[in-house]
């Protein structure tokens, strides 16, 4: 019928034009990463030859990917290099801190969420790339062995691995950063929020933790809502899914379900990235959404997300 | 330099040329050059430095009668990249000299007139040739479908010998108009076709209006035009058979 014909063109016409807007220098984008710093992230994980733990590996990729971002969007300018501001990072990791000085001398934990920035950006909820570049508090030098690439990296974020899981209050804290930062980029590329986590989530129900998710996807930019992928990465074998289309291709345990309902479908570019890595499954049913992966795993979901953010 | 006119031997053509909107036009990274009848534009790759000056390197060697995809000619190329690449303060942050190190690239389209009706082309990347006769679209190429421009096209870069380029002969009539444009341009003109609109009216200014084109273009980035134009370096020549 031609009317519903006309409804569907509108529909797909509304839904192309959303996830569009280039970053700039005027209109940035937020990368929002939410890492999880809780005590099981202290197991090891990978490759046997790295004996890295997963906090170690997930610290040194997200460097990694700090620096591969600040060195994209480096350019000469009148011969001198210039970081230029396209995109604001906030990286927030939820665990726990526990005080040893209590009157009854039994040390108490409390949830954290905080800035997973070491040094002086530790104080800050949202920085420019041109901030980050400048603010790294070492610079590691990689000599080629552990199959790593030689060169200088610097290091904003340090390993970190503490207590329970309080993913509900890293949700609610990142809402409250979101929406500040919304308020003042409506024209921007819409946030990303890519949440890494190792386990099950300590701190709210499952409905409530959905509820949470759902009020933070609802946020949105002129040119569309906040994305939210996450990926459960995991040392032990066992059923996993990378980037499925529906929530028969996710294994039936744990929280993998609740995470593939609360992630966002990848925009067109990042399916096009993905593609690219060898994911030709993906298609406009895919989520951002990744369950017992591997470290190899983790990476291309990393740089999906990063590198397709910033190509934007 | 938006909406130059000039004469080139045999042929008319208008040059539009506007930067990204966050940039000086001092910092736009898509290069034109003509001479004679050979043209050529390339889009220098944001990602990388120097990547004004490499897409201007593969011009000009362009213009002076060089296949720059020639493996001996590129490598006279990339020396000269390298010479001319220097920073200027030699106590660089980290990301200056890891910056340099990863070279730079750029995508590249040359068109050179071998006959008064007969031409042939040159590409990588998604620089396009667009074909235009009484108002319709003849050929988009050799990107000929919206979906095909992507984030990641094929480059010419510094630090790999050049894949072979795609190459093309074709001929074309009096009245008829050639385009070579860079991605968000190319893109927008053959999305503009598709949909039944005639985009140069629109860019030539043909409507009796007394718009400036960078003003034109800003227009066309706005989100509520239809089409609308990516924003990004925008660079067209536009060569009147």
């Amino acid at each position: 019928m031609p009317l519903r014909r006309d409804k569907e063109s509108e529909i797909e016409s509304q839904r192309i034009e959303k996830y569009s807007r280039s970053m700039s220098s005027t209109e940035p984008g937020l990368m929002f990463l939410l890492i999880d710093q809780s005590a099981s992230m202290k197991e090891k994980w990978g490759s046997i030859e790295t004996n890295m733990t997963k906090a170690e590996c997930l610290a040194m990729n997200v460097n990694r990917v700090l620096a591969e971002l600040c060195l994209r969007n480096t350019k000469d300018v009148a011969g001198r290099p210039q970081v230029k501001p396209r995109l604001e990072v906030s990286i927030l990791g939820y665990g726990c801190t526990v005080n040893k000085n209590t009157p009854s001398g039994k040390p108490e934990w409390r949830f954290s969420v905080e800035s997973a920035f070491s040094g002086k950006l530790g104080s800050r909820s949202v920085v420019s790339l041109p901030e980050i570049a400048s603010n790294y508090i070492r610079l590691q030098t990689f000599d080629g062995k552990d199959g790593q690439a030689v060169g200088r990296i610097p290091v904003w974020i340090e390993p970190k691995a503490n207590g329970p899981t309080p993913m509900g209050l890293a949700f609610e804290k990142a809402n409250e950063i979101v929406s500040e930062w919304v308020s003042r980029h409506q024209a921007s590329f819409p946030p990303l929020i890519l949440n890494f986590t190792d386990g099950e989530v300590n701190d709210v129900k499952p409905k409530k933790l959905q509820k949470i998710a759902e009020e933070l996807k609802r946020i949105s930019t002129n040119d569309g809502n906040v994305l939210l992928f996450n990926c459960h990465i995991s040392s032990k074998q066992g059923p996993y899914c990378m980037l499925p289309s529906s929530v028969d291709e996710c294994p039936d345990e744990g929280p993998a379900r609740l995470m593939f309902e609360i992630s966002s479908p990848f925009p067109p570019m990042m399916r096009s990235l993905a593609k690219a890595r060898g994911f030709q499954n993906v298609n406009d049913m895919t989520r951002g959404f990744a369950y017992n992966v591997d470290v190899t795993n983790f990476v291309h979901f990393l740089q999906i997300g990063t590198v397709g953010l910033s190509g934007i | 330099m938006p909406g130059n006119d000039g004469y080139s031997g045999l042929l008319n053509f208008h040059v539009i040329e506007v930067p990204r909107s966050d940039k000086s036009n001092d910092e736009c990274e898509d290069i034109f050059g003509c001479m004679g009848t050979r043209f050529a534009v390339s889009d220098g790759a944001t990602e990388y430095i120097f990547s004004r000056l490499w897409a201007r390197i593969l011009v000009s060697s362009f213009l002076m009668g060089q296949n720059p995809f020639n493996e001996d000619i590129w490598k006279s190329n990339v020396r000269k990249w390298h010479t001319w690449s220097k920073l200027k303060d030699p106590s660089e942050p980290w990301f200056g000299d890891e910056k340099l190190k990863k070279g730079s690239a750029a995508t590249f389209l040359g068109v050179s007139f071998i006959s008064k009706m007969k031409w042939r082309a040159i590409a990588l990347g998604d620089s396009c040739l667009l074909h235009s006769r009484k108002g319709s679209l003849l050929s988009c190429w050799p990107i000929s479908v919206d979906h095909d421009f992507g984030n990641t096209p094929p480059l010419i870069s510094t630090e790999r010998v050049p894949s072979d380029p795609i190459i093309i002969k074709g001929s074309c009539e009096p009245g008829d108009v050639m385009i070579l444009g860079t991605d968000a341009l190319a893109k927008w003109i053959l999305q503009s076709y598709q949909r039944g609109q005639d985009p140069l009216k629109l860019l030539l200014n043909d409507e009796g209006g007394s718009k400036r084109i960078v003003d034109i273009i800003e227009s066309l980035r706005d989100s509520s035009s239809n089409p609308c134009l990516d924003d990004d370096d925008t660079l067209a020549i536009i060569i009147h058979i």
